[in-house]
C-alpha cells in the first residue's frame, strides 16, 4: 500500500468518523486470461455490505470514502483496496499460486492448502502441459512432483508410462497409482491388445489441454480414504470447467517433428562386422589348436558363412534406414469454448492429434471432445460432463506367436539378427529370404505387407446432483458410466511371409470395459463458536467393472485386397471371456481445527472386494493426522520475514488388491485344447485366505513460506508394506511353480523437498519475472521379510532381506587380461573357506577375492541396485512483458541399469550371425592391449554370453526435459484483428541429454533397471499458435 | 423440503442394502472351481485332454524330449551356436541352475492333472459314465502317470542297468495330488520303475480299457507297448519280449508298406501308430514346435551327422526308402530328416509318433536276443521285417545286438531314441567326427563310464532345490 495514502487515511480516521458514502464502480479482470472475472465478491471491510461482479466483471458498490474494499474469489489472491474517494476502481486479480489459501483437490473434495494435514503436491507442469507434444499427460508428472518417478520405456505414439510414487511397495500387485478424474476412480494401463512391443495408455484418450489441475496424494492421511486402491498414491485430475462471463473461444494449433533423443545401441557397419568375425573365428581356431594357416582358412570360411560379400546385384542391407524414419511429424489442433452466467456455466472442447511413429508404418491419431455443464439454483448444484475420445494407431507389424515376440520388433532385430551384412533385396528386386535370415522373416517385407491396427474408443459420462440442507450440510450423488472399447486387427496377407502358410490370415480382437461408478456423499463444514471448525464426510461408493473380450481369426483369403473374415474360407479361432470386478466401500472423514492453528483429521474406509473369498474380502483402512500452523502462534506472528510455517504428521494404513481376479480360487481353466477336443487344466492351487496387502505410512512434513518469495516443503516418510502378495515358490511336484500368499514386508523410506523461489517479481528488475522451482526426491527401498527368510534369485535380481527390491546379482567382472585377452571374473570364499559360485546364501569374504578366468568358478553376488539415490527436476519460469519462457531439467543419480541385451549385441563373437555393437571395437588384439572387451572368440569358445557386472551401467543422467518459449502479442495489436489474445510459441522435449552411459537412452531404463527393446524416447520440436476470441 | 430428505434417506438405505455380500461373489467365465470341474464324463474327458495337452507341449514331446534324445547322441547334431537345441547338444547342465527345468516341471504338471482325475474318480464324483467308460478313462490315467514317471526317471535317474543304477535317486513319486506343504523325497530308480510297472499293470487289468485303435490317445496296446519299453530299459528282457509280442500279435497295427513309407509321415495316423501326440492346424507348437525347429525352412536347428550318413551308406544301399526322408539341411549338406512335414498344407500340423509298431518290432528283436533263453530266429525275423520293409533288395541277416542297434538308429532317427538307447545299453559313442563343433569340455564322447558321465543325467533344477532343500542331488552334482 502506498504510504502516502496510509498517512492520509490515518489522518482522516483521526479527524472524523463520519464520511460521505460514495458509489464506487469498476471492472475486475482475470490476471491469468486477461478476460473479465465474474462472481468476485466485493465487500466493504468490517461491514456486511457486499456485491458480486457480473458476467462482464463489472460491479458497483456504495461505500464510505475511507472504506476498504475486500475483493475475494476462490483461487485468486484476496485484495484489499482503500477507496480513498475514488469512484472507479478497476482491478486485476492474480491466481493465488503461492498462498496457503490455495485450494487443492483432495480425496472426495477440495480443501484450502493451509488446512490440509497430509502430503499433497500439485504438479507444476499443468500450465505448460497445453504447449507440449505429450500424447499422454502422465509424462507431465516427471520432475514436477516430488516423490514421483516416471519412466517412459515405450515411446511408441501414445505409449504407456510407468509411475511410481514413493518407491515400489509390491512384488506382485500393481505398483501403479490410482487415477481419479473429477472424483471418479479410473481404470488405467495399457489397452493395446496386441502387445508385441506396441502399447497404448488409455489415459491418452484424455486431452492434456483439458486438464485444469493435477494433484498427487502421497501419504496415508491423503490416500487412506481411497482405501484398498490408495497405497501406491493417487493422482487426482481436475478437468477444466466453464467460467461465468462472455463467451470465450480459444484455438490452438501446433506442428512439430520428432527424432530419437539419443543414439540407441549403434552397431558396426558391414566391413567392420566382417573384420570382427574374421578375428573371432581366427582366434577361436588357434585356441582350439589349429595352425595359423588353417586358422586363416577357417576364419575366411566363417566370414563367408555368416557375413558373405553381397552377391552380384545385391548390396548390404540398410535395415535401420529401411525400417525407421529419421524424423517423424506430428500435429495438434484444439478448440474450446466456455462461458455462462452466475447460474450456469459450460465448457466444451475438441481436439485432434496426429503423430507419425519412428517405425515407418506406425502412426497414431487421437480425437477427443468434451462438454461440461454446471448449473446452480438455490441450494442445488447439478453437473453433467460427457467426453468421448478415440485413438487410432497403426503399430509396427507383428507376429501373433506370443512365444517369441521379437520377430517383428524392428528395434530389436536391427540390433541383432538383421545386421548390415544381411541383404534386404535379391538381385531381381524381390525380398531376400535366404539363409542369412536363419529362418526369421524379412522384416521389411513383413512391414510392407502385414498390418496391425489398434483402435480405442472411450465414452465417459458423469452426472452429479447435490443439495444443501442447511448451511454447511450437503448431500451429493455422483454417477458415472465409462466405456472403453479397444479393438485390434492383425492382417497377414497371403503374399506375405507370415501369411503364406495360412493363405492369408486375419485376426480381430476386442476388449470392452464397462465401468459404472456411484458415490453418495454427505458433507458438513461449519465453524462453531468462532474458534472451532469442523468438517465431516460420510459416504459410500460402488464400483462395478465388467470386461468382455472377444477374439476371432480366419484364414484362406481369395484376394489379398480383402482382409475381413467374411471373405475368408476357414474360421480358425474364436474366443470370448467376461469378467466382473466389484468394489463396495463405506467411508468417513472427520476434521477439526481450533483457531486455524491446530488441525486434526481422521479417516476410515471399509472396502469389500470381489477379488477375495468370503473369509477375507472386507478390509479396514484408516488414517490419523494433525498439523500445527506455528505462524499463528504469538511468538511467530511478529516475525514478518516468515509468511507461514506449518508442521504436520500423519499415520495410517491403505491397501492393495491382487492384480488379477479369482486368485483365491482353485480352478480349472477350459481354454486349452487337445486334438480338437476341449481340454481343461488346473489353473492354481487353492488359497481361500488370500487377503489385502497393507501399507502403513508415517509422514512428517514441514512447510515454510518466507520473505514473500521462498517456499519450502519437506517430507520424511516411512512406508511399510506388509502381507505382501507374493508368488511363493512351491515344489514343482505340486504341478505349479508358485502360489500367491500374503507373506513378507517391504519398506520404503525417503525424503522429499520442494523448493520454490521467486528470484524476480513485482518489478524487481524492470518487468522481468523469474520463478525457479527445485524438486528433490530420495527413496530407499528395502525388502524386509520374504518367504522362509530365504533369499532367492529372480531373473537378474537377488531378492534378499535387507536389500533393495531391484538388487542385481551376477558375476563380478574383473576386466580383460592384457597378456592374453581373456575375460576375468572375481571369485570369493565364504567364512568357512569354501569358494562360492552360484550359492545364494553364502556371504563373500572381501579379503579372499581372487581372479578366475572360468565364469563357472566366479562368485555370483549383488553387484548393484537399480534404484536411484536422488531424482528430481529443476523448473524455471521467466517472463518479460509478452514473452514467456519455461524450461525443466530432470535428473537421476545413483541408480544402475543392467543391460541384458548385451549378451546379443556385445557377445565377443559368441553369436557370429548377429550385428555387433560399436562398443565391441575397443577389444583386445595383441599382448599388452588394455581393452574393454576381451579377445574375440567365435562361438562357444567365447564367454560373451556369461552375464556379469560388465553389463551393469550407471543410469545417471541430466536431461532438458521440456522447454517452451512463447510470445503474446500486445492486446492493442491483436484487438485490431478482433483477437482477444494471440500467442505464438515454440516448445520441445528431451532436447539435451547427458547420460553417464550413453549406449542407450537413460530414460529407456525401466523402474527395475532393466532395458527393453521398446521404441526409445524421442526428441521433439514444435511451433504453435494460440488464439483467444 | 421434507420430500428431499426422504429421498436422501431412501437412496442411502437402498444403497446400503444393495451391497450385500453376495454382490461381491463373482466367478470366472472360462474356468470352473476345481471341485465342480470333474463331475461328469464330459468334465473328466476335458481334464484328460488336459493331460495330453502337457505331453503335446514343446517342453516335452512337442520338441524337447525328442531333440534331447537326438542331439546328445551321435546321429544328430545341433547345427550352429544359438540354436534351440544347443544346451542339450553341449551338455550345458553342469549346475542345477542350468538344468532344463521343463523336464522336471511339465511331467509333474501332467501328474497333477492325472491325479486330480483319479481323485475325482475315486470319490465317485463322475456319475454319468458306464463302468467301461470310467475304466477306460482310469486306465488311460494310470498309463499316463506311468509315462510321466518313466520320462522323469530316464532324464533324472542313473540308467537302471549301470552298476549302482537301481539304488541311485530317481523320481519323486506323485501318486496323489501333492500339496505345497508336502515336500516329498526322491524314490530310488528301482522304486520308480516299480511304480511305473505297477501303474501300467493296474491299467492293463482294468476291464473296458480300449483294445481298439484310439487315435491320438492311449489304449490297451499303447500301455502294453510302453510296458515293453520300460522292461527293456530295466533289463527285464523276458517280460519286455512277452509284452512286445502281444502288441505285435494283436494285429491291431501293421507295418506301413515300403510304397507308403515316405508318404506316411505326412499322414495324420498310420497303420502302425500305437500312440501319436496330435498337432492340428490350430493347436500346435507353431514356430517352436519340433517341425519348424528341425526344418531347413525354419530354424534348421538339428540335423543328421556324418556318422549317420555313413551308417546309411547310400552308395551301398541306394534303395533304402528311408534315404528319401533325408534332405539338404540349412548348410546345404544332406542331413535334415523330414519326419514332421505337416499335412493338408499346414506345416505345423504333424503328429509326434511316440510309440509305433516298427519300434516294437525292433524292441522285440532285441529282447528276444537278450532274454533268458535267447531266440535268434524270432529276433532275426523281426529285424528283417524292418530291414526289408525299408529296402526289399537286401538279403536276410542273422540278428545281432549290433545290427539291431544300427537298425534302430536308421529306423527311429529323429524320433528321440538314440541318446536314451546309449544310456540304456552302456554304449560309448564318439561325437567328435564330421561337422560337430563341440569343445573338450562339452562331452564329445558320450558314455556312462567316462568321468563326465554324470552330465548324462540331469541335476534337479534349482527352483526345486530352493523349495525342497533336502532333496537328494543327482550323483555328481551338488545342490
Amino acid at each position: 500500500m502506498n504510504k502516502f495514502w496510509t498517512v492520509i487515511l490515518a489522518m482522516c480516521i483521526g479527524l472524523t468518523s463520519v464520511m460521505a458514502q460514495t458509489q464506487v464502480s469498476g471492472k475486475v479482470t482475470d490476471g491469468e486470461t486477461g478476460g473479465p472475472l465474474p462472481g468476485v465478491s466485493i465487500q466493504v471491510k468490517g461491514t456486511t455490505t457486499g456485491v458480486v461482479s457480473d458476467a462482464t466483471g463489472k460491479y458497483s458498490i456504495s461505500a464510505p470514502d475511507d472504506a476498504t474494499l475486500v475483493f475475494t474469489f476462490i483461487g485468486m489472491a484476496t485484495q484489499e483496496i482503500v477507496v480513498g474517494g475514488r469512484t472507479t476502481i478497476d482491478l486485476t486479480m492474480q491466481p493465488e499460486a503461492s498462498s496457503l489459501e490455495e485450494v487443492v483437490v483432495v480425496a472426495y473434495g477440495t480443501a484450502k492448502k493451509g488446512t490440509v494435514t497430509g502430503a499433497v503436491s500439485v504438479s507444476s507442469a499443468v500450465p505448460v502441459l497445453k504447449d507440449l507434444p505429450v500424447t499422454s499427460f502422465e509424462n507431465a508428472l516427471q520432475g514436477t512432483v516430488s516423490g514421483v518417478q516416471v519412466t517412459s520405456t515405450n515411446s511408441t505414439p501414445g505409449g504407456q508410462v510407468k509411475i511410481r510414487i514413493r518407491g515400489v511397495g509390491s512384488f506382485n500387485a500393481s505398483n501403479e497409482p490410482l487415477y481419479v478424474v473429477d472424483g471418479i476412480p479410473q481404470n488405467s494401463g495399457d489397452y493395446n491388445l496386441y502387445n508385441y512391443g506396441g502399447s497404448i495408455s488409455v489415459m491418452s484418450s484424455i486431452n492434456p489441454a483439458d486438464i485444469e489441475n493435477m494433484t498427487v496424494l502421497k501419504d496415508a492421511a491423503a490416500t487412506a480414504l481411497y482405501g484398498s486402491r490408495g497405497a501406491n498414491g493417487v493422482v487426482l485430475i481436475t478437468t477444466k470447467k466453464g467460467k461465468a462471463g462472455v463467451l470465450k473461444i480459444n484455438f490452438k494449433g501446433s506442428i512439430g517433428t520428432s527424432a530419437f533423443a539419443t543414439q540407441n545401441r549403434p552397431v558396426v557397419g558391414a566391413e567392420d562386422q566382417r573384420m570382427l568375425l574374421y578375428e573371432g573365428a581366427y582366434n577361436s581356431a588357434v585356441y582350439n589348436g589349429m595352425s595359423d594357416a588353417d586358422a586363416a582358412i577357417h576364419a575366411m570360411q566363417s566370414v563367408n558363412q555368416y557375413a558373405p560379400l553381397p552377391s552380384i546385384g545385391t548390396s548390404y542391407g540398410d535395415w535401420i534406414g529401411a525400417l525407421f524414419q529419421e524424423h517423424a511429424q506430428f500435429s495438434n489442433y484444439e478448440i474450446n469454448a466456455s462461458g455462462g452466467n452466475d447460474k450456469t456455466t459450460f465448457f466444451v472442447s475438441g481436439a485432434y492429434r496426429q503423430q507419425m511413429g519412428m517405425v515407418k508404418t506406425a502412426d497414431f491419431e487421437g480425437y477427443s471432445a468434451r462438454a461440461s455443464i454446471t448449473h446452480k439454483a438455490n441450494k442445488w448444484i447439478v453437473t453433467a460432463d460427457a467426453s468421448i475420445g478415440k485413438v487410432d494407431a497403426n503399430q509396427a507389424s507383428t507376429e501373433t506367436n506370443t512365444g517369441d515376440v521379437s520377430y517383428a520388433n524392428p528395434y530389436m532385430r536391427t540390433r541383432t539378427d538383421l545386421s548390415p551384412v544381411v541383404p534386404i533385396y535379391n538381385a531381381d528386386g524381390t525380398f531376400y529370404k535366404g539363409r542369412l535370415l536363419s529362418g526369421m522373416s524379412n522384416l521389411v517385407e513383413d512391414m510392407v505387407l502385414d498390418k496391425e491396427i489398434s483402435e480405442i474408443f472411450r465414452s465417459n459420462t458423469v452426472g452429479s446432483v447435490s443439495y444443501e440442507f442447511i448451511e454447511g450440510l450437503r448431500l451429493k450423488e455422483t454417477l458415472s458410466f465409462d466405456m472403453i472399447h479397444s479393438s485390434g486387427k492383425v492382417v497377414w496377407p497371403a503374399n506375405s511371409d507370415n501369411g503364406e502358410t495360412w493363405n492369408g490370415l486375419t485376426q480381430r480382437q476386442t476388449y470392452t470395459d464397462y465401468k459404472t461408478y456411484s458415490s453418495l456423499l454427505l458433507t458438513y463444514d461449519k465453524t462453531l463458536f468462532e474458534d472451532h471448525t469442523v468438517n465431516a464426510l460420510i459416504g459410500w461408493d460402488v464400483d462395478m467393472d465388467r470386461t468382455i473380450s472377444i477374439a476371432a481369426s480366419a484364414n484362406g483369403f481369395a484376394s489379398t485386397q480383402l482382409d475381413e473374415m467374411g471373405a475368408a474360407a476357414t474360421p480358425n479361432q474364436a474366443y470370448s471371456q467376461m469378467d466382473d470386478d466389484r468394489l463396495v466401500s463405506y467411508f468417513a472423514r472427520l476434521g477439526y481445527n481450533y483457531k486455524s492453528k491446530y488441525y486434526f483429521q481422521g479417516t476410515y474406509r471399509k472396502d469389500g472386494s470381489s477379488r477375495f473369498g468370503s473369509n477375507t474380502r472386507w478390509g479396514d483402512f484408516w488414517s490419523v493426522s494433525a498439523s500445527w500452523r506455528l505462524k499463528e502462534e504469538n511468538f511467530l506472528k511478529s516475525i514478518q520475514q516468515i509468511d507461514d510455517l506449518k508442521l504436520r504428521a500423519s499415520y495410517g494404513v491403505s491397501g492393495v488388491q491382487p492384480r488379477y481376479l479369482y486368485q483365491f480360487l482353485s480352478t480349472y481353466d477350459f481354454s486349452a485344447v487337445y486334438y480338437n477336443n476341449p481340454a481343461s487344466v488346473p489353473a492354481r492351487v487353492e488359497n481361500p485366505d488370500l487377503s489385502w496387502e497393507r501399507n502403513y505410512t508415517l509422514d512428517i512434513g514441514l512447510e515454510v513460506k518466507a520473505f514473500e518469495r521462498l517456499s519450502v516443503e519437506l517430507d520424511w516418510y516411512d512406508k511399510n508394506t506388509t502381507d505382501l502378495l507374493l508368488d511363493v515358490p512351491i515344489s514343482y511336484t505340486t504341478g505349479f511353480r508358485t502360489t500367491l500368499l500374503n507373506y513378507g514386508a517391504m519398506n520404503n523410506r525417503g525424503l522429499e523437498a520442494t523448493i520454490g523461489y521467486d528470484v524476480l517479481k513485482d518489478n524487481d528488475f524492470h518487468e522481468l519475472t523469474w520463478a525457479t522451482n527445485l524438486i528433490l526426491s530420495h527413496n530407499k527401498n528395502k525388502v524386509v521379510t520374504i518367504y522362509d527368510h530365504k533369499a532367492y534369485s529372480s531373473g537378474n535380481y537377488l531378492i534378499k532381506e535387507g536389500e533393495s527390491r531391484y538388487s542385481f546379482r551376477a558375476r563380478e567382472w574383473a576386466g580383460v587380461d592384457p597378456g592374453t585377452g581373456d575375460s576375468m571374473w572375481a571369485r570369493y570364499k565364504d567364512a568357512s573357506g569354501n569358494w562360492i559360485t552360484s550359492s545364494i546364501d553364502a556371504t563373500p569374504v572381501e579379503s579372499t577375492r581372487t581372479i578366475t578366468k572360468d565364469p563357472d568358478m566366479a562368485t555370483r553376488r549383488i553387484i548393484g541396485h537399480a534404484e536411484p539415490r536422488l531424482t528430481g527436476g529443476w523448473r524455471n519460469k521467466l517472463g518479460w512483458r509478452g514473452i514467456d519462457l519455461d524450461f525443466l531439467f530432470i535428473f537421476s543419480l545413483g541408480g544402475q541399469s543392467f543391460d541384458d541385451a548385451a549378451i546379443w549385441t556385445a557377445s565377443d563373437g559368441y553369436y557370429p550371425a548377429y550385428a555387433i555393437s560399436v562398443n565391441q571395437l575397443d577389444r583386445w588384439q595383441k599382448p599388452g592391449d588394455v581393452a574393454k572387451n576381451p579377445r574375440r572368440m567365435e562361438g562357444s569358445s567365447s564367454y560373451g554370453n556369461y552375464t556379469s557386472s560388465r553389463w551393469l551401467h550407471s543410469s545417471d543422467y541430466l536431461r532438458l526435459k521440456t522447454l517452451t518459449f512463447g510470445y503474446t502479442l500486445p492486446q492493442r495489436l491483436s484487438k485490431k484483428a478482433k483477437i482477444e489474445r494471440a500467442r505464438i510459441y515454440v516448445a520441445g522435449t528431451n532436447l539435451w541429454t547427458y547420460a553417464a552411459y550413453d549406449d542407450y537412452d537413460p530414460e529407456a531404463v525401466d523402474v527395475d533397471g532393466s532395458t527393453h527393446w521398446f521404441i526409445p524416447p524421442l526428441k521433439t520440436w514444435l511451433v504453435g499458435i494460440e488464439l483467444g476470441f | 423440503m421434507k420430500r428431499i430428505k426422504y429421498i436422501a434417506v431412501i437412496t442411502l438405505a437402498v444403497g446400503f442394502s444393495a451391497c450385500k455380500d453376495s454382490f461381491l461373489d463373482t466367478l470366472p467365465s472360462t474356468q470352473l472351481v476345481t471341485e465342480n470341474a470333474i463331475v461328469d464324463m464330459a468334465g473328466a474327458n476335458a481334464a484328460l485332454n488336459g493331460v495330453y495337452d502337457v505331453l503335446q507341449r514343446v517342453d516335452l514331446y512337442g520338441r524337447d524330449i525328442i531333440t534331447y534324445g537326438e542331439v546328445r547322441g551321435g546321429d544328430m547334431q545341433t547345427v550352429k551356436q544359438g540354436d534351440r537345441t544347443l544346451n542339450f547338444y553341449n551338455f550345458n547342465n553342469r549346475i542345477p541352475d542350468n538344468s532344463p527345468s521343463q523336464f522336471w516341471e511339465y511331467p509333474y504338471k501332467g501328474l497333477n492333472r492325472v491325479n486330480n482325475i483319479l481323485d475325482a474318480l475315486k470319490q465317485d464324483k463322475v456319475k454319468d459314465g458306464s463302468e467301461a467308460e470310467i475304466n477306460d478313462l482310469t486306465a488311460q490315467c494310470y498309463t499316463l502317470r506311468a509315462l510321466f514317471h518313466f520320462d522323469l526317471v530316464r532324464l533324472f535317474g542313473v540308467p537302471y542297468l549301470k552298476p549302482g543304477g537301481p539304488q541311485a535317486p530317481g523320481a519323486i513319486i506323485a501318486d496323489h495330488v501333492i500339496l505345497p506343504s508336502e515336500l516329498l523325497q526322491r524314490a530310488t530308480v528301482e522304486e520308480t520303475y516299480a511304480a511305473v510297472i505297477a501303474d501300467l499293470n493296474t491299467a492293463l487289468e482294468l476291464d473296458g480299457f480300449s483294445k481298439a485303435r484310439h487315435n491320438g490317445y492311449i489304449n490297451y496296446w499303447a500301455a502294453k507297448a510302453l510296458l515293453a519299453r520300460v522292461y527293456l530299459y530295466k533289463g527285464d528282457f523276458d517280460n519286455a519280449f512277452t509284452a512286445a509280442e502281444e502288441v505285435i500279435n494283436s494285429n491291431v497295427y501293421e507295418l506301413v508298406s515300403n510304397a507308403d513309407y515316405v508318404a506316411s509321415w505326412s499322414e495324420e495316423f498310420t497303420s502302425e501308430s500305437i500312440f501319436d501326440i496330435v498337432n492340428t492346424e490350430t493347436d500346435n507348437g507353431d514356430r517352436e514346435g519340433i517341425g519348424y525347429v528341425a526344418s531347413p525352412n525354419g530354424y534348421g536347428a538339428f540335423t543328421a551327422t556324418d556318422a549317420f550318413m555313413e551308417l546309411m551308406d547310400a552308395a551301398a544301399f541306394p534303395n533304402d526308402v528311408r534315404l528319401k526322408l533325408i534332405k539338404d539341411d540349412v548348410t546345404k549338406v544332406p542331413g535334415f530328416i523330414d519326419k514332421f512335414p505337416g499335412r493338408g498344407g499346414s506345416s505345423y500340423a504333424y503328429n509326434i509318433r511316440v510309440i509305433r509298431l516298427s519300434e516294437i518290432y525292433l524292441l522285440a528283436a532285441e529282447a528276444a536276443l537278450r532274454k533268458t533263453n535267447s531266440n535268434h530266429t524270432v529276433a532275426s525275423e523281426y529285424l528283417n521285417r524292418i530291414r526289408k520293409r525299408a529296402d526289399n533288395t537286401v538279403d536276410d541277416v542273422t540278428a545281432t545286438l549290433a545290427n539291431i542297434r544300427d537298425e534302430r538308429r536308421k529306423e527311429l532317427i529323429s524320433e528321440g531314441y538314440r541318446f536314451y538307447d546309449i544310456m540304456r545299453t552302456g554304449e560309448t559313442v564318439d561325437r567328435t567326427g564330421g561337422r560337430n563343433f563341440l569343445q573338450d569340455d562339452e562331452v564329445p564322447i558320450v558314455s556312462w563310464d567316462r568321468p563326465d558321465a554324470y552330465l548324462c543325467v540331469l541335476p534337479i533344477p534349482r527352483a526345486e532345490i530352493n523349495v525342497n532343500k533336502d532333496i537328494t542331488p543327482t550323483p555328481g552334482y551338488s545342490n
